[in-house]
């Protein structure tokens, strides 16, 4: 495109002729000849050996201009352009036409001469760039630069030979800022079309910049699960996130994800331990990539757990030979974060406190034990509290040794024929257990050792079976053992008494009751020695005559009875019986059956006028002397059966009337009363009077039972309290005694019993029978309900009443 | 010819240049005829002589330093054509397509002249020749020394100036002491209306070899040369020359006695 200006200088004026020459040429490459035509018509003309069909002379530009296409470089040169005016003088113009040839497009080369627009390879952050732009061709030789972006970096391009122009790019250390930068090298001859580029973006792996454990609690709990978070930022590609307890990785679970901005997460689910305790998780993160691109952040872990204790005997100490009366001590040995608060001691599971004079002393971590004894044995443990709970220790088991001591420590009764055999079992708690046992036997003050072969010995029990054959062989049997740690300080003691009859049933009452049958329920006491059997007897009130006999060979004494006559009511007697004979009835007062003929209440209602009741009282006078003779008979009688017995019975009889008349009386009563019932009682029923143990033991030290009798009082109340544990055919004596007083007070001094405690109130009733009489009239459930009462009687007259028994054999 | 040469330096184009040689002649330029001075006032007659050949005319044209003045297009109507150029007057009645007239040339028509000869369509073959015309103005009078004081003594100092008369081109003034050539002192130039007046300083201290045969001459010479403004150093030989000189004579003692002489005026030929 070569420009010319054809327009006219006047108005008037206009273009004649334009022609085109190159150089000094003389023939024109071009004409425009407008000579007799219009300016549109105008005739054109190419030289066909120059521009030929290439060139068009455009005149609608301004200025115009001869457009030649597909320039090439012969067409490069001085031009003229002439242009012949009608009127004014013609004008020339000179145009100097140069012909660029573009550059080939450049080529980018790695420093390992590989095109780089055929590699996706990344560079690694911090690496240094070469880079090879190479341009083939460009008339005039081009100008090779590099570009980062807009700024050139590098213009330094040298031309070597072939027509190739070069510009080597070092670019040191790129960095994060580099990522997705457009690396340019641009080739360039001329300003008048765009310049030929190539462009490679670069790609940069990055090193993470930044790793953080957002979840540095600080402290964990031990055996609990968190959830660790790790996050790093900065890597390209995404960091590989690694975690790392103390120098061991973790591969355990973990769930990685990417988030927004470009952040690895990672999370550790993470039980720390006890161990853990001071240790370092590390959370890594690394560009895979890139050496040396690992960051890290630590988090020292504080674990608190609970308390872990270990409780162990002193270790100057040898558990297995300590000794009652020996001074011992525990070492608590406690593991704990935070520190424990509360240091607690316990024995067989109770808590200890601290008490110097009981000989306990707490001090730090030490519990020490001043004078064990076996109760002092057992296992200790201790506790240990901080907040994230208790810690209790491993038991440590305290063996304490000591020398025998009867399991038992209360004596054992035993009643047994002549001949008969009865089995002592001697146990003894000792520790160590390996006892040596002997027996020793005593009666009214002569001890013989029991030989050896009479007796067997396992452990801690020893077993004699032993046979009274003669009245002597009647006494106190002791059983002795010993052990590694010395003799047994004292005996345990077997009494071993002639057999009697059994000692009477105890707590009977009716447990179940209906129209026609009955059903009652006792327990059985001392058997007397010899197998017993019970019965119960149903009396008709009021005439008190028998009507059934229910017998229960073999205990339990539990009786039932059906088919009752309805209507009627009862006295229930029960007894124990044994060879010897029967037992003193235990009486339940008055049962009824209710049915068509009402017999309850009448002949306890009757009306009491004031004749019968005198009459009853001078009954009961006459009654009171008869049975002051029969007494002095009967004593008379026994002391020739029994010389010290007799005695005995004798001055208690004598004693009592005076002290107590109430049991006086009662007793006389419970005689005259009972008699008919039980005959075979009536021969003892005299003599069956409450009295206090206290006085024999003065007035006949010498009689057999003495050395039983003089026994503390605790011995007996234990012995019976439990004997059918022991041995099933022992009574407890205690109720009975509370029976039997029952009995002998029952029904017109059952005002009385009720109290029983005061004499003096006994005395003015007894005196004043008219009142007495008063509460009779109240019927039988009075009775009744004194019949609790009567059991706190008992241990007064216990000895008393078992002594009887044994006078009776 | 040349062209035909030139374009057939190739075997294989041997034929298509033969026919083209031979078939179109064309036209060619003979000579261009241009007088390299002409003193101002006078005529001055440009020629530009060609061959047609085969050709037709189409037209002639004359430049002035690349200015169109005069144009011959038989085909127009008039044919002859002239544009107002400074100093140039073309006198249409002695042009024609071979010769242009320039009456009363004056200093402005000095320049390049070049006729451009075009042939007719469809080739307008064009062929171009030039040359250059100086239009000389001479002083109507030779230089003049002035500043000379009558008696000197010596020991003292000389100073002079030479002007030289109003010409085109301008004077070259020289100074000559006993026929010695001397550096002037200084030079300067005054322009008025195109003609331009020369004056050089001479200082010097008056000593008494300056009187070696009994007297002292200064002479100061003016030159009129068209070579002046053209090359330098000239490649040949000036188309025109015109000197003039003032002669100054001291005799002991020392009195300037002033003369004026015109010695020479000479002309060279082409």
């Amino acid at each position: 495109m070569m420009p010319c200006d054809i327009t006219p200088r006047d108005r008037d004026d206009a273009v004649y002729m334009v022609l085109w020459f190159k150089e000094a040429d003389g023939e024109p490459l071009y004409s425009f000849d407008v000579r007799g035509r219009q300016f549109g018509q105008a005739k054109l003309w190419s030289a066909p050996t120059a521009f030929g069909t290439r060139a068009y002379f455009r005149t609608a530009s301004t200025p115009a201009q001869l457009l030649v296409d597909d320039v090439a470089l012969s067409d490069e040169g001085m031009y003229r352009c002439r242009v012949d005016f009608r009127n004014t003088p013609t004008r020339n113009l000179k145009i100097n036409l140069t012909v660029i040839v573009p550059p080939e497009r450049p080529v980018i080369y790695d420093d390992k001469r590989r095109d780089r627009r055929k590699l996706l390879e990344r560079y690694n952050e911090g690496s240094d760039v070469y880079l090879v732009c190479e341009v083939t061709g460009g008339r005039p030789r081009p100008r090779v630069t590099w570009f980062l972006e807009n700024t050139i970096i590098d213009d330094s391009y040298t031309h070597e030979p072939n027509d190739i122009t070069t510009n080597h790019l070092s670019f040191p250390n790129i960095g994060r800022q580099h990522l997705n930068a457009r690396l340019i090298c641009q080739a360039s001859n001329t300003n008048l079309t765009h310049a030929q580029s190539e462009v490679i973006v670069l790609d940069v792996n990055l090193k993470p910049v930044a790793v953080h454990i957002t979840t540095k609690d600080k402290q964990v709990s031990a055996d609990k699960r968190y959830d660790v978070e790790c996050r790093s930022s900065g890597s390209r590609p995404e960091a590989i996130i690694t975690w790392w307890k103390n120098s061991r990785q973790i591969k355990r679970v973990t769930k990685n994800h990417l988030e927004e901005g470009n952040q690895s997460v990672s999370v550790l689910s993470f039980v720390p331990t006890i161990e853990d305790d001071g240790k370092y998780l590390t959370c890594r993160a690394e560009n895979p990539e890139i050496n040396d691109s690992a960051l890290e952040d630590r988090w020292r872990l504080n674990v608190h757990y609970v308390p872990m204790v270990t409780l162990k005997m002193g270790s100057s100490l040898n558990p297995d030979d300590i000794k009652e009366g020996d001074d011992v001590y525990f070492e608590c040995n406690i593991r704990a974060n935070p520190k424990a608060y509360r240091l607690a001691w316990f024995h067989n599971g109770h808590e200890i406190h601290h008490n110097v004079t009981a000989g306990v002393i707490l001090s730090d971590h030490s519990l020490v034990l001043q004078g064990v004894t076996r109760h002092t044995a057992g296992d200790y443990t201790c506790l240990a509290a901080n907040t994230e709970g208790k810690g209790t220790s491993n038991p440590a088991t305290l063996r304490v040794m000591f020398v025998p001591t009867c399991k038992d420590d209360r004596e054992e009764l035993l009643g047994a024929l002549k001949h008969e055999t009865v089995a002592l079992r001697c146990e003894v708690d000792a520790n160590p257990p390996l006892v040596t046992f002997h027996w020793t036997f005593n009666n009214s003050g002569d001890l013989a050792e029991v030989p050896p072969s009479r007796f067997t010995s396992v452990g801690s029990v020893s077993r004699l079976n032993y046979t009274p054959v003669t009245d002597m062989d009647y006494g106190t049997l002791a059983c002795w053992g010993f052990n590694a740690v010395g003799h047994q300080r004292s005996p345990c003691i077997f009494q071993v008494v002639a057999a009697g009859r059994p000692f009477p049933l105890i707590n009977c009452s009716v447990v179940n009751q209906t129209s026609d049958s009955l059903h009652v329920e006792c327990l059985e006491s001392f058997d007397g020695g010899l197998p017993q059997s019970f019965l119960m007897e149903l009396l008709e009130l009021p005439g008190l005559r028998p009507r059934y006999n229910v017998t229960v060979a073999r205990g339990p004494p539990m009786f039932d009875i059906y088919g009752m006559e309805p209507g009627a009511s009862y006295q229930v007697n029960l007894y124990a019986v044994n060879a010897k004979g029967r037992s003193e009835p235990y009486i339940i007062e008055a049962v009824t059956f209710k049915g068509v003929a009402k017999f309850t209440g009448p002949s306890a209602s009757l009306p009491m006028n004031p004749v019968l009741t005198g009459l009853i009282a001078t009954a009961v006078g006459l009654l009171v002397v008869v049975c002051a003779v029969v007494v002095a008979l009967y004593r008379r009688h026994q002391h020739r059966r029994h010389p010290r017995q007799a005695k005995l019975s004798q001055l208690e009889a004598a004693l009592h009337q005076a002290d107590d008349p109430v049991s006086a009386d009662g007793g006389c009563a419970g005689a005259g009363h009972t008699t008919p019932l039980n005959p075979t009682a009536s021969s003892t029923g005299g003599v069956i009077v409450a009295a206090d143990h206290r006085t024999t033991e003065d007035t006949d030290p010498d009689i057999i039972p003495n050395k039983y009798e003089r026994r503390p009082l605790k011995g007996f109340m234990k012995m019976y309290k439990t004997p059918p544990q022991r041995r099933r055919k022992k009574n407890d004596t205690e109720d009975e005694e509370g029976i039997l007083r029952e009995e002998l007070n029952h029904r017109h001094l059952a005002k009385d019993i009720h109290n029983n405690q005061v004499n003096s109130v006994c005395n003015l009733r007894a005196h004043k029978g008219v009142t007495a009489s008063s509460p009779l009239s109240a019927g039988p459930e009075t009775l009744t309900s004194s019949a609790p009462l009567m059991h706190k009687l008992g241990p007064e007259v216990v000895t008393a009443s078992h002594r009887m028994q044994e006078s009776c054999i | 010819m040349l062209k035909c040469v030139v374009v057939c330096r190739y075997p294989w184009e041997m034929l298509k240049c033969a026919l083209l040689c031979a078939g179109v002649l064309s036209l060619k330029l003979l000579r261009i005829v241009v007088p390299p001075y002409t003193y101002q006032g006078e005529k001055a007659l440009l020629q530009c002589q060609y061959e047609l050949e085969n050709d037709r005319l189409y037209s002639v044209t004359w430049y002035k330093d690349h200015e169109e003045f005069y144009r011959y297009v038989p085909k127009s109507h008039p044919p002859q054509h002239s544009y107002p150029l400074e100093g140039i007057k073309v006198d249409h009645h002695q042009s024609d397509g071979q010769q242009v007239l320039l009456k009363n040339v004056n200093l402005k028509a000095s320049g390049k002249y070049r006729c451009e000869v075009s042939a007719e369509a469809p080739s307008f073959t064009s062929v171009h020749g030039e040359g250059r015309m100086e239009v000389v103005a001479l002083p109507k009078e030779g230089p003049q020394i002035t500043g000379e004081e009558g008696m000197y003594q010596v020991g003292d100092v000389i100073s002079l100036n030479c002007t030289s008369g109003k010409s085109y081109p301008p004077a070259r003034l020289r100074w000559y002491i006993n026929g010695r050539p001397v550096v002037p002192d200084y030079n300067a130039v005054v322009q008025q209306h195109g003609l331009v007046t020369s004056v050089v300083g001479l200082r010097f201290e008056v000593r008494p070899h300056h009187f070696s045969s009994g007297h002292m001459q200064i002479r100061c010479v003016a030159t009129i040369s068209t070579d002046l403004e053209q090359s330098d150093p000239p490649d040949r030989a000036p188309l025109l020359e015109d000197n003039r000189e003032t002669l100054l004579l001291g005799r002991q003692p020392f009195v300037l006695h002033q003369l004026t002489v015109h010695i020479l005026n000479n002309v060279s030929a082409c």
